[in-house]
């Protein structure tokens, strides 16, 4: 099976610092991918990257084949760190900008996930709640047929009940030919639905391995792990 | 893909100009009904002098409105948070300006649109109108007699010239606040200071033009002819030369140097 993701030699600098040096990594289709480092490891740089918000230094870095673009653009489904929906908006008129724009989006599945969060559609986004507007963007992320997810700490501002809702939206709602990637600092909550992980330092990939294998060769948890790894 | 986003930008636009216009249409209307009454005597004779302010304030409240939510857009819309959403949308950056500037184009000819229409039904009467037209015919005729010929072409050249212009405002401003993102801290200071930057270095640049061309062209001779033939058309080749750099400089920004908190 062809990969979803490859990088090459993948550097990006910042006038002072090194965000990501010389990054390797081939993402397969179908996995639920970790991305796990701590703060300023370079996570966000690296999915910034994958959405084309950001260019590389050197290096490349390919979706399907094809260099970040309208075209890969179309094809992954990005939920920023941020709240990046027009607060203006009401939840329907966001649903009918995402169903125009991308044309994988599912509008029903967006309204049936709504419908069981008991989240009414024809509020505006100014008048919910942070934690309100988190579920709806990561609602809107998820209800695209995309094939590659690239969530960027999607469950660190919600309640344990709404992050037990989110993960459970995660694995329901992609299908097999489809690869998530989340980045998180928060591991133990989501390392039951990962299937491989990748641990990222000061801008390089000190690990990407199987979750199996891991737990197999050196009998622990994934959490255990990082935290010897990233041991301050 | 440019048409969803015109479409989208004109909704989040219409919500706060179409009201503004429709104000401006009533408050001309109000000012027609309440000058015409003719029953204000003494000190109430104040009323239908408030209602003419009244009625300008509108006019200029909607014009700095239209300026102001040209750049609030552009600003906020591309260059805050909600630019993860629209720099992740499937479409070319250089569209999203477009369409930006498509719909800030718009606004500023409805604009000029309302403000003339309600300048109507504020103050015309048959017969202004129709001193209106004749003050109109002979002025034209006044420019077929000095231009003779070039008449024609003067204009097309005036109003070529007009809409550049406008054009040229707005990528200004576009460009200044796509440099003050380049900064890490204090963007829109950054933005104001890249707007006075350009702005003063391009007249710079304009006034140079002028003079080597004078120079090369030698006009020791200044006649009205020199207006259709040279003045009119190096200003439109400079300012399409000018729109193209700024156009240009946004578009290379966004595509390799976003920089989104």
């Amino acid at each position: 099976m062809s990969a979803i993701l490859e990088c090459r030699s993948l550097t990006k600098k910042y006038a002072s610092l090194t965000a990501l040096s010389d990054i390797n990594l081939t993402l397969e289709r179908g996995r639920i991918v970790g991305l796990l480092g701590p703060n300023g490891s370079g996570k966000t740089t690296l999915i910034k990257i994958i959405n084309g918000l950001l260019v590389p230094t050197s290096g490349t870095l390919t979706i399907r084949g094809m260099n970040p673009g309208p075209e890969t653009k179309g094809i992954v489904s990005y939920l920023p760190e941020k709240m990046c929906l027009p607060e203006w908006m009401k939840v329907s008129e966001i649903i009918s900008l995402y169903e125009d724009f991308y044309e994988d989006f599912d509008k029903d599945k967006a309204y049936e996930m709504l419908g069981k969060l008991q989240l009414d559609a024809t509020k505006r986004l100014k008048t919910l709640s942070k934690g309100t507007k988190e579920k709806i963007q990561l609602i809107l992320v998820m209800s695209r047929k995309a094939q590659l997810y690239c969530l960027d700490e999607p469950i660190g501002g919600v309640d344990p009940a709404a992050r037990d809702y989110i993960l459970n939206t995660i694995i329901t709602n992609y299908n097999e030919d489809a690869t998530v990637l989340i980045s998180t600092h928060l591991i133990s909550d989501i390392e039951n639905v990962l299937d491989e992980v990748i641990f990222i330092k000061e801008g390089s990939i000190t690990l990407h391995s199987d979750v199996d294998d891991i737990r197999s060769t050196q009998g622990k948890s994934i959490d255990t792990l990082f935290r010897e790894v990233f041991k301050c | 893909m440019l048409g969803k986003l015109i479409k989208h930008e004109l909704k989040a636009t219409c919500r706060y100009l179409l009201p503004l216009c429709l104000i401006l249409l009533v408050l001309s209307l109000v000012t027609r009904i309440v000058v015409s009454l003719e029953v204000f005597e003494g000190t109430l004779g104040i009323i239908p002098n408030m209602a003419k302010v009244t009625y300008i304030i509108s006019i200029v409240v909607l014009a700095v409105a239209i300026l102001l939510i040209m750049i609030f857009r552009f600003y906020k819309n591309l260059l805050t948070e909600e630019g993860y959403l629209m720099f992740t949308l499937p479409v070319r950056s250089d569209r999203l300006i477009n369409s930006k500037l498509i719909v800030a184009m718009m606004w500023t000819l409805a604009g000029i649109i309302a403000v003339i229409v309600s300048l109507m039904i504020a103050f015309a009467t048959p017969e202004s109108m129709k001193e209106f037209f004749n003050d109109f015919d002979s002025f034209m005729a006044e420019l077929g007699i000095i231009f003779s010929g070039k008449r024609t072409l003067l204009i097309i050249e005036f109003f070529i010239n007009v809409f550049l212009g406008l054009i040229n405002n707005i990528l200004l401003i576009y460009v200044s606040i796509a440099v003050g993102q380049l900064f890490t801290r204090h963007k829109i200071a950054g933005s104001l200071i890249a707007y006075l930057c350009i702005n003063v270095a391009s007249e710079l640049l304009i006034i140079l033009i002028i003079v080597i061309a004078a120079n090369i062209m030698d006009v020791s001779i200044i006649e009205v002819n020199t207006i259709p033939d040279m003045l009119l058309p190096l200003s439109i080749v400079i300012t399409l030369i000018f729109n193209y750099v700024f156009y240009y400089a946004t578009y290379y920004i966004f595509r390799k140097k976003l920089n989104l908190d």
